[in-house]
């Protein structure tokens, strides 16, 4: 049988990193793909080096909307780390506080919509309601929902008061009930495992081999986490368990990714019992020295990197910044290979970027020319 | 694969509960205390320094001349909210509001300036 090319992308609105996928199918059988991406460079690492850390946070926090915290967590640690700053230890731990808010609002926004994509929605109607709860207190933890600005170079810009931290272990608690719910349906549930047990297979070599990260290598039972092997803030502290699954399968990601939010609600009440008291911010040096500074977080994705020159000015000479996603595409073009065209949607939303543009492809027959688009309706029915 | 589907409770349940939602324009939520939305500007306790207008990483707030001293205007359709001018603000000037709906039909209604207060 010949194959047929289909293209998935690249753009679509509930999309933060558009991203265009030609498969090759033969009948319903994925067997190549071909990403093409960056469809938006916005010049951010460039725009960077025009500004100081004082503004640089801010943009750099813009790099990715849903996990803001970890994108000034990790330029902020990187201008400390090449500024020399030494942090306060209740910064720390209101670091992990925002930081695992974030994680967690992250988390449980992908099992919703990983629950719509696989026609469960009462799933993700119930998962975004108590995601919510959680957005809440970010707003009154932080100021604002999403773009929380809360980090800075030389600590964090407000403290918990004694309210606050009364509420946030209440929240905490009764998430926590939630997610144990929501971790037996996942699980348990008929529906759930019928859509992704056995589906978008990447093997523990073939994860090693293509450098995933996050918890797509964790489903595949790469124990590698940064908050594990290259602790930063207060972790060291917080006896951080780390969670992976050996299937290797969406269901084993999508799990990961339940267990890590029970994991982030303990570390956030642990960081609420261990935090001492104290000053939460430093005026760190307005200049960077010549030199490199270097960071590592544990973003809701994956691993997080930024690397910093300075030139002994108030700009730096040069800002890298390596997301999660891009270092996870080698890996879900060899989760595609060898499923069905029907299992496209579950793939994708297992790593975390790309669910949404399924509501777009296009089959195009290679010999005729012959064009027509599927809809997500058609796209989430499985095949026989 | 055949099982009763587990949500069967959550889904019953739910169907009497109370909305999860509220009907905004007729009811609207209270911005928690710290809120970041609108400035308010005691322009009488500028000193004109600059910093907010340095440190902007929008590139929101300019200093303007007004009735002699130097002032700032800040650009909402430019900024951020991300409060870093109060935060550098050597005499408090700027604070924060929990005013959040700042859609408008001017463009110019978008600007803080010294002239619109007094």
């Amino acid at each position: 049988m010949s194959s047929i090319d289909l293209v998935i992308g690249p753009q679509h609105p509930a999309l933060h990193e558009p991203e265009r996928f030609l498969f090759k199918v033969e009948g319903e059988t994925v067997i190549d793909v071909e990403p093409r991406i960056g469809y938006v460079h916005r010049g951010i690492e460039k725009a960077l080096e025009n500004r100081t850390f004082v503004q640089g946070v801010y943009l750099a926090e813009r790099v990715c909307g849903i996990c803001n915290v970890a994108h000034s967590l990790c330029y902020v640690q990187a201008m400390e780390d090449i500024c020399e700053v030494e942090l306060p230890e209740r910064a720390k731990y209101l670091r992990v506080i925002a930081h695992e808010l974030n994680r967690i609002h992250s988390h449980i926004l992908l099992l919703g919509v990983a629950g719509e994509l696989l026609g469960f929605m009462t799933l993700f109607m119930l998962m975004w309601r108590d995601r919510e709860d959680v957005m809440d207190l970010i707003e009154r933890l932080t100021g604002n929902r999403v773009n929380s600005a809360y980090n800075v170079v030389g600590g964090v810009r407000r403290d918990i008061d004694s309210k606050l931290a009364e509420d946030l272990r209440k929240v905490m608690d009764r998430l926590y009930e939630r997610m144990v719910r929501y971790k037996k349906v996942f699980a348990n549930d008929p529906t759930v495992r019928a859509r992704t047990v056995g589906v978008g297979l990447l093997s523990r070599a073939k994860a090693v081999d293509l450098c995933a990260v996050g918890p797509t290598t964790r489903g595949s039972g790469v124990k590698a986490d940064v908050r594990d092997y290259l602790p930063y803030a207060a972790y060291e502290d917080l006896d951080f368990k780390l969670v992976s699954y050996e299937e290797g399968d969406v269901w084993a990601r999508l799990m990961v990714r339940v267990d890590e939010t029970l994991e982030a609600i303990e570390l956030i009440k642990r960081s609420l019992d261990k935090m001492p008291s104290g000053p939460i911010c430093i005026k760190p040096p307005r200049v960077i020295p010549k030199g490199e500074g270097f960071s590592v977080v544990e973003a809701p994705r994956g691993d997080l990197n930024y690397h910093v020159y300075g030139k002994g000015a108030s700009t730096p000479d040069r800002v890298k910044i390596r997301t999660p996603t891009y270092a996870n595409i080698p890996a879900v073009c060899e989760m595609f290979k060898g499923g069905y065209i029907a299992d496209i949607p579950a793939t994708l939303v297992s790593i975390d970027p790309c669910f949404a543009c399924t509501d777009r492809v296009a089959i195009i027959n290679v010999e005729t020319g012959e064009r027509r688009s599927l809809t997500i309706e058609e796209l989430t029915r499985r095949g026989k | 694969m055949v099982g009763i589907p587990s949500m069967l409770k959550d889904v019953l349940s739910n169907a009497f509960r109370k909305p999860a939602t509220i009907k905004y324009p007729f009811e609207r939520l209270q911005p928690p205390a710290g809120f970041r939305g609108k400035h308010i500007v005691y322009w009488d306790k500028c000193i004109g320094c600059g910093v907010c207008a340095r440190d902007c990483p929008a590139f929101a707030i300019e200093l303007v001349e007004y009735k002699g001293r130097k002032l700032p205007i800040i650009d909402l359709s430019k900024c951020i909210f991300c409060y870093q001018c109060a935060d550098s603000c050597p005499r408090g000037v700027i604070d924060m509001s929990p005013v959040f709906e700042l859609a408008t039909w001017k463009k110019e209604e978008l600007l803080i300036k010294p002239e619109a207060e007094k």
